[in-house]
């Protein structure tokens, strides 16, 4: 390894192109990357990650959804970056994904998953490292990622789903690789199974090992640390309009064309979009996103919660550990709350501690309760006076 | 004859003129060309069709002073000879003249007479051989002799071999000179110096202006007076098309967060109401309203026609910017709102000046700031488009609807209740837009159903009756598609004789009190057997079962449906003209901006 020299690695392909099955109740209009943290979406913070060590020739390949993140992330001018799109029409893999930018692919790249939050210090010691190499973890982020085996700094084997943790090194999903990766990919659709072929051809792949950052959200809950990693390093700034006897502490960043109404009280890290109306007497605790054109109306309470663009929520509702999607309304004394809760993920039960997960264009009506760990699919209609304890399916109307 | 472009300085003027003709294409496409003053004399490159032919050829790489022109046809053909900039029979002279000399008939015959060689058919050629005619009088003298004989209008930069003066003279079509300390510009608008230069001053009519590398000099009828000196901001900008195939489709797909952009800040939801700040004229109270536009402004004017007369009791009425020839004099409680994409539509230029002359309250909506119109009107409000590229407009009619909307709301406040209900739809409205994107799939399949017929119609009642005019129109720069607009009660009175199973018809028929209407409507034209393709947002299984295509809207305030459905129409044209493999973003014969009358 030579680290201490400059990358001399200048192009990096990000894979955007999937919906992200286990997060479905938020990914039914965008893809996985594009789901906000912090009000931005993950793949911005990959972008400024690559562009902070002066990566700046970027391709995405993009699928689910393509339009949305074309659209907001256009052609890289405003974050210093080039940007390219390719297509990959069919979901079939991360190694078909890598295949389909093949043809705009330079010498030397990285490949980065665009759904994961990850340091620019990680990205750094990946690009200073040999060009075969693929970053790994040992810091323990639970039993849902692939594995690296590894000896004498050297990957051995890449293993997908790992049985009882064969290695305690993570596999990150990014990697330093050349052009020779496109002759195993026309045989193989996902990208650990051509590398292995590649090391069992003889080619030596170095595990580049990093303490830094690295994030990826597995289930829709995890998005609330992420947005929490993303809130604690903004800088308090008022853009908007406070009146007067509205409380501020920490640092509260307010865009431009928002309105906090008096006796609000927030406490930051907490983040409010654009042209949004929030008040009177609103409190909001750290940890919270909210987008643009939300409105959050008299005497609600928001505790750690994302919430997204255009949402409306009623006054006196109570909303904790909650994420909500966009053009969600919902009438007055919602509430939301947060516990342990045992959550039914397509079969399989996870425990977690959270609160609700609302999709977007969902209408709740008056005095509903949702209880911890509710899912609620995207455009459900669910009238007043509800008690909401199961996953409400998408489009489904709760008489 | 359209966009025009001059610089003096101490660069290599060639790709400096180059680059600002680029930003002056909206202004017409058909001929390029530049004129650059080295040790040659005068240095001539021409070319037909777009800036970037002209970039394909080799540079002329000497010279610091030039001229430059890019052209919308219309007194003579779109070719090489016709293309700008014209010069004297020595090739001492050029010149480059966006406007329409009237008498320029009579000038060629005496000038032929006199033994010029005028090789083109332009109006434009006949004003360098005027100052050929009159150059023992000077360069200053020449041009301010040859302009006393034109008849009509003219935005002029004269250019001169072995000089680096440039001569600058307007009459009625926009010129503006940009200063820096070492050189100096001249253009037709400030984006296509904004990259060069943030300190303009605008020349008025009757003005000629020397300008040279470190000074500019402005005269009117002989004397020298001072024009102020303005501090233009660049307006932050995006090109490129971020892996769209089109920048129509691009554009169309920019609507949703346009829509979020352009409601930010204005509305407040606790106490209900809009804020816009026109209280600085005559109050905010007004007793008569006129919205005037060209195009696709024309159609966004007819929609906020309806949606402020649906509010308030005050007559408001749409017209066609070039159908003002005159205005009756009126007083500050008469307001003409005044809808340019570009700021330069001469038409509406003109009519806007008419009724400021007559004593109006007068407010521009623009999306381009700097523009000529923000200097005629009292006020101006800027639409949140962004730089729209493709020559169909998408994004910037939708724009002005939501500003409209949002006008009529600050002036006209219905009861507090409605008022938040229509708020809160508005607020919806760019996820409902988003939603509309995601009908791609269909609407791709009625696109391609109509990309084999050479005619189809479109019917609408009421508010939607503009939204079939404006796709109406999008069918046919885009497509090629003759396609008619009409109204639903007037198919009986006459086009139903033009139905047959070879026209396609696109109905709007959104669930609101015109809804019966339409339905008749339909049945009318099921019988003759013609084709119908339905946009709607009722599930009535009545209306399903009666049309060969039904295109579902999310469900919105009727008077919002305009936007939806325009989307959905829009992504149909786009479908259409792809299936028949056009150029979508440059249709022939067509410029983005119309700055002729």
């Amino acid at each position: 390894m030579n680290s201490g020299q400059q990358p001399t690695v200048t192009q990096a392909i990000i894979l955007a192109a999937g919906r992200g099955e286990r997060l479905s109740v938020l990914t039914a209009l965008r893809p996985k990357v594009m789901l906000p943290v912090g009000n931005k979406p993950i793949v911005e913070f990959v972008i400024e990650a690559l562009a902070a060590n002066g990566i700046r020739d970027i391709v995405l390949v993009v699928g689910y959804q393509r339009e949305m993140v074309q659209d907001y992330l256009g052609s890289g001018e405003r974050m210093g970056v080039t940007l390219q799109y390719v297509v990959q029409e069919n979901q079939l893999g991360t190694g078909h994904a890598l295949d389909a930018a093949q043809e705009t692919a330079a010498q030397h790249f990285l490949v980065l998953p665009g759904d994961n939050i990850i340091s620019a210090a990680a990205i750094g010691e990946l690009a200073r490292s040999t060009e075969n190499a693929i970053l790994v973890t040992d810091q323990a982020r639970g039993d849902q990622h692939g594995v690296v085996e590894v000896q004498n700094d050297m990957a051995t084997n890449l293993v997908e789903s790992p049985e009882e943790q064969a290695s305690p090194w993570i596999n990150t999903g990014v990697y330093s690789l050349t052009r020779e990766i496109f002759s195993y990919l026309s045989e193989e659709l996902s990208l650990p199974d051509a590398i292995n072929k590649m090391i069992k051809d003889g080619n030596q792949f170095s595990a580049c090992k990093t303490t830094a950052d690295w994030w990826d959200a597995v289930y829709p809950w995890d998005l609330l640390r992420l947005n929490g990693l993303a809130l604690s390093s903004i800088k308090g700034e008022c853009n908007g309009q406070c009146e007067p006897g509205v409380t501020l502490k920490g640092e509260v960043r307010i865009e431009r064309g928002s309105v906090v109404r008096s006796n609000s009280y927030i406490i930051g890290p907490v983040i409010i979009g654009e042209g949004c109306e929030v008040g009177p007497g609103v409190v909001i605790f750290p940890y919270t996103s909210i987008g643009n054109n939300v409105v959050i109306e008299a005497y609600s309470q928001l505790r750690n919660c994302i919430v997204g663009d255009s949402v409306q929520i009623g006054s006196h509702s109570h909303l904790t550990d909650t994420i909500i999607g966009e053009s969600t309304s919902m009438g007055p004394f919602l509430s939301a709350m947060s516990d342990n809760a045992n959550i039914n993920m397509n079969g399989i039960h996870v425990e977690a501690r959270c609160g609700s997960l609302i999709s977007a264009n969902v209408r709740i009506g008056t005095r509903v309760t949702l209880r911890p760990g509710t899912m609620i699919g995207h455009g459900a209609d669910i009238s007043d006076m509800k008690l909401i304890q199961d996953a409400i399916p998408e489009s489904t109307r709760v008489l | 004859m359209c966009g025009i472009v001059g610089y003096t300085g101490l660069k290599t003027a060639y790709p400096l003129l180059l680059e600002a003709l680029e930003r002056l294409e909206y202004r017409g496409y058909d001929s390029c060309g530049i004129a650059i003053s080295n040790s040659t004399g005068v240095a001539l490159l021409k070319q037909f069709g777009f800036v970037e032919n002209l970039k394909s050829m080799p540079p002329i790489e000497e010279g610091v002073s030039g001229i430059g022109h890019t052209r919308w046809a219309t007194v003579g053909s779109p070719t090489e000879e016709n293309a700008h900039p014209h010069v004297d029979c020595n090739g001492q002279i050029a010149i480059v003249h966006n406007g329409d000399i009237t008498n320029y008939l009579s000038l060629r015959e005496n000038l032929i007479g006199q033994g010029h060689i005028v090789s083109s058919d332009t109006d434009s050629e006949v004003i360098v051989h005027l100052i050929e005619n009159y150059a023992a009088e000077g360069q200053m003298g020449s041009v301010v002799r040859a302009l006393k004989d034109l008849e009509g209008s003219y935005a002029l930069v004269v250019l001169f071999a072995d000089s680096d003066l440039l001569i600058a003279a307007r009459m009625g079509s926009p010129l503006v000179i940009g200063l820096s300390p070492t050189e100096n510009f001249v253009a037709s608008d400030v984006p296509a110096i904004i990259e060069f230069t943030d300190q303009v001053l605008y020349l008025e009519d009757g003005d000629v202006a020397t300008v040279t590398p470190n000074e500019v000099k402005v005269f009117q009828n002989g004397d020298s007076i001072t024009r102020t000196v303005h501090h233009v901001s660049k307006q932050p900008e995006e090109r490129g098309l971020a892996g769209y195939e089109h920048y129509f489709l691009k554009e169309i797909h920019q609507q949703p967060k346009m829509i979020r952009d352009s409601l930010a800040g204005h509305m407040s939801s606790i106490d209900p109401s809009v804020t816009l700040g026109l209280e600085s004229m005559n109050g905010g109270k007004f007793d008569q309203i006129f919205i005037a536009g060209c195009g696709s402004a024309y159609h966004a004017s007819l929609i906020g026609e309806h949606f402020l007369s649906d509010l308030g009791s005050v007559n408001t009425s749409a017209r066609i910017a070039s159908e003002i020839s005159h205005m009756r004099p009126g007083d500050k409680s008469h307001l003409g709102i005044f809808v340019t994409q570009s700021g330069e539509t001469a038409d509406t230029l003109h009519a806007a000046r008419l009724a400021h002359e007559a004593g109006y309250s007068t407010l521009g909506l623009t999306n381009t700031h700097n523009s000529s119109i923000s200097r005629i009107t009292d006020q101006t409000i800027y639409t949140e488009a962004g730089l729209e590229i493709s020559v169909a407009a998408s994004k910037t009619f939708t724009s002005q609807l939501i500003d409209l909307f949002l006008i009529g709301l600050h002036l006209f406040p219905p009861p507090i209740n409605r008022l938040h209900d229509l708020m809160t739809e508005l607020r919806l409205l760019p996820s409902k837009a988003q939603q509309v994107l995601g009908l791609q799939p269909q609407l791709d399949s009625i696109g391609k159903k109509l990309a084999p017929h050479t005619s189809a119609y479109l019917v609408a009642k009421g508010i939607n009756y503009p939204v079939a005019l404006e796709a109406s129109l999008k069918l046919k720069e885009l497509a090629y598609l003759h396609a008619e607009a009409l109204v639903a009660g007037e198919l009986k009175h006459g086009p139903l004789a033009l139905l047959t199973h070879e026209t396609p018809v696109i109905v709007l028929a959104p669930k609101d009190d015109t809804y019966p209407r339409v339905l008749q409507a339909i049945r009318e034209m099921r019988a003759r057997g013609a084709p119908t393709i339905v946009f709607t947002d009722s599930h009535d299984e009545y209306l399903a079962s009666i049309v060969d295509d039904i295109v579902y809207l999310p469900t919105t305030e009727p008077h919002f449906f305009p936007i939806l459905a325009t989307i959905a129409l829009q992504l149909v044209a786009y479908n259409c003209a792809r299936a028949k493999s056009l150029s979508i973003d440059r249709p022939r014969n067509l410029a983005k901006s119309v700055t002729v009358f």
